[in-house]
């Protein structure tokens, strides 16, 4: 009689792009908090009344062109970013580090530049529903921001280590993914609350 | 042929997809045609979201996951930066309900943690060999740590024994110094005298002193400063105070509103 019994395979699990993997899931759930807090706020701004977009901004002006310019100083950030991983990938550490280091430097410009735009706007936390939901999905978005930039920073740490080459450049990889991602919310988030409004 | 992963998330697609779709419309069909905003966007997030995952497991191959030749098995080097990073953490959020200087110093360790972390993450794969991993991770981050740990080894505990000193009432100040130094004298005349004591206790003591002090300063940062007034300066032409720095001092206000003069002849 033949034996049927079950053998179980041995070993450990394999996890060739583990941290890619994981950074896809952290995306996921950050585009989840993003999508509660954008929705909450076209919730609120659609029972505001009949022309929502005028009546809850209560005079406030929003400076278009100081968010218009952080969004391409990301944009241009998001470029920068994967011309890293791409000289990471061939091994041009001068040029994967110089990238690297340039993403940041447009990336706390942008923060900066976001920053400038709302007080500029001079909105007040507690003075209406608009500057209070404006803050709240802003500031969700911005931390994803500077959570992005300390993540690039970090995986650029790894690749002065040595960390490069067509499968060392993964962590880098794992990044400027999640630094693409910030890009997209924050478009969602500037497209919401400063276009719409 | 489609692996788990990816039709599992593509089944949460289509739930998620198709209960967006039917929300919208069922809610849009109302007199006022509006759509619930809320359910519809998330689900929509949702939707998207899990094509995400999809893609990722459709693009890493979603195959076969055990390693049968365990040549990805690597021995990993304990570590306290977990630890820290918890530490840091609980700083930031007792520093954003206290003093914005303690938070300041729990983004700093949480930072110095995740350099901490990733460096030795990145070292122990460098090899199956422990020791030249650790000789290379010391190659990398050691010129940069022993400067910062020995500047905030002594920065820390100052900046925390200060708070407890300016909390405390001016008398009460003198006596927890006269009360710590003794303290310190007397565990370094314990280790003298008893040098075969266990290293186990000493570095628990250590830890103690070290939790106790965290703890006290943290408490004294949030009970904040005595109340300080500014001294009277008395201007008197017989008293020559060219010397004193009286003006710019400041004393306690359970002090005695007259000090004594010291006349100089």
């Amino acid at each position: 009689m033949a034996d049927n019994t079950p053998t179980l395979v041995s070993g450990e699990p394999q996890r060739p792009r583990a941290q890619f993997v994981a950074t896809g899931f952290a995306i996921a759930a950050a585009a989840m908090m993003i999508a509660g807090a954008l929705a909450m706020y076209m919730a609120r701004r659609h029972a505001s009344g009949i022309h929502p977009g005028s009546e809850w901004l209560n005079g406030l002006k929003v400076p278009n062109p100081q968010f218009d310019y952080a969004l391409l100083t990301l944009y241009t950030s998001i470029v920068t970013a994967h011309w890293a991983l791409w000289a990471s990938r061939r091994r041009d550490t001068a040029h994967a580090w110089t990238a690297i280091a340039t993403t940041i430097v447009l990336g706390l410009g942008f923060v900066n530049m976001v920053i400038y735009s709302l007080n500029r706007m001079e909105l007040e936390i507690g003075s209406g529903e608009y500057p209070n939901l404006a803050f709240a999905t802003t500031g969700l978005s911005l931390a994803l921001v500077v959570v992005g930039l300390i993540y690039l920073g970090l995986m650029g740490l790894r690749s002065v280590g040595g960390s490069v080459g067509q499968h060392g450049s993964t962590p880098l990889g794992s990044a400027v993914f999640f630094w693409d991602f910030v890009a997209v919310a924050w478009t969602a988030t500037w497209y919401a609350v400063y276009v719409v409004k | 042929m489609l692996g788990i992963a990816s039709r599992y998330f593509a089944g949460r697609i289509a739930v998620a997809a198709a209960a967006a779709i039917i929300l919208g419309i069922v809610t849009g069909l109302d007199e006022t045609g509006h759509v619930v905003m809320f359910g519809t966007i998330v689900l929509g997030t949702a939707a998207a979201a899990f094509a995400l995952l999809t893609a990722l497991a459709l693009s890493l191959g979603d195959n076969d996951s055990i390693d049968r030749e365990r040549s990805h098995s690597y021995p990993a080097t304990p570590a306290y930066w977990p630890v820290m990073s918890a530490f840091g953490l609980g700083l930031l959020m007792v520093g954003l309900t206290t003093d914005g200087f303690i938070a300041i110093l729990g983004l700093a360790t949480i930072i110095t943690a995740s350099v901490e972390w990733t460096v030795s993450a990145w070292a122990d794969r460098l090899s199956k060999d422990q020791v030249a991993n650790a000789t290379e991770r010391d190659r990398l981050i050691a010129p940069f740590e022993i400067p910062l740990y020995g500047a905030l080894s002594i920065a820390i505990p100052v900046l925390l024994i200060s708070r407890v000193f300016l909390a405390a009432s001016r008398s009460n100040a003198s006596w927890i110094a006269l009360g710590l130094s003794s303290l310190v004298l007397a565990f370094a005349f314990v280790l003298y005298a008893k040098p075969e004591i266990r290293r186990a206790i000493v570095a628990t003591a250590l830890v103690a002193a070290g939790a106790g002090l965290i703890v006290a300063g943290i408490t004294s940062a949030a009970i904040g400063e005595r109340d300080f007034h500014p001294h009277e300066v008395h201007q008197d032409e017989d008293i020559e105070h060219e010397n004193d720095s009286e003006a710019t001092d400041y004393e306690e206000h359970s002090q005695a509103p007259n000090p004594a003069r010291i006349v100089v002849r």
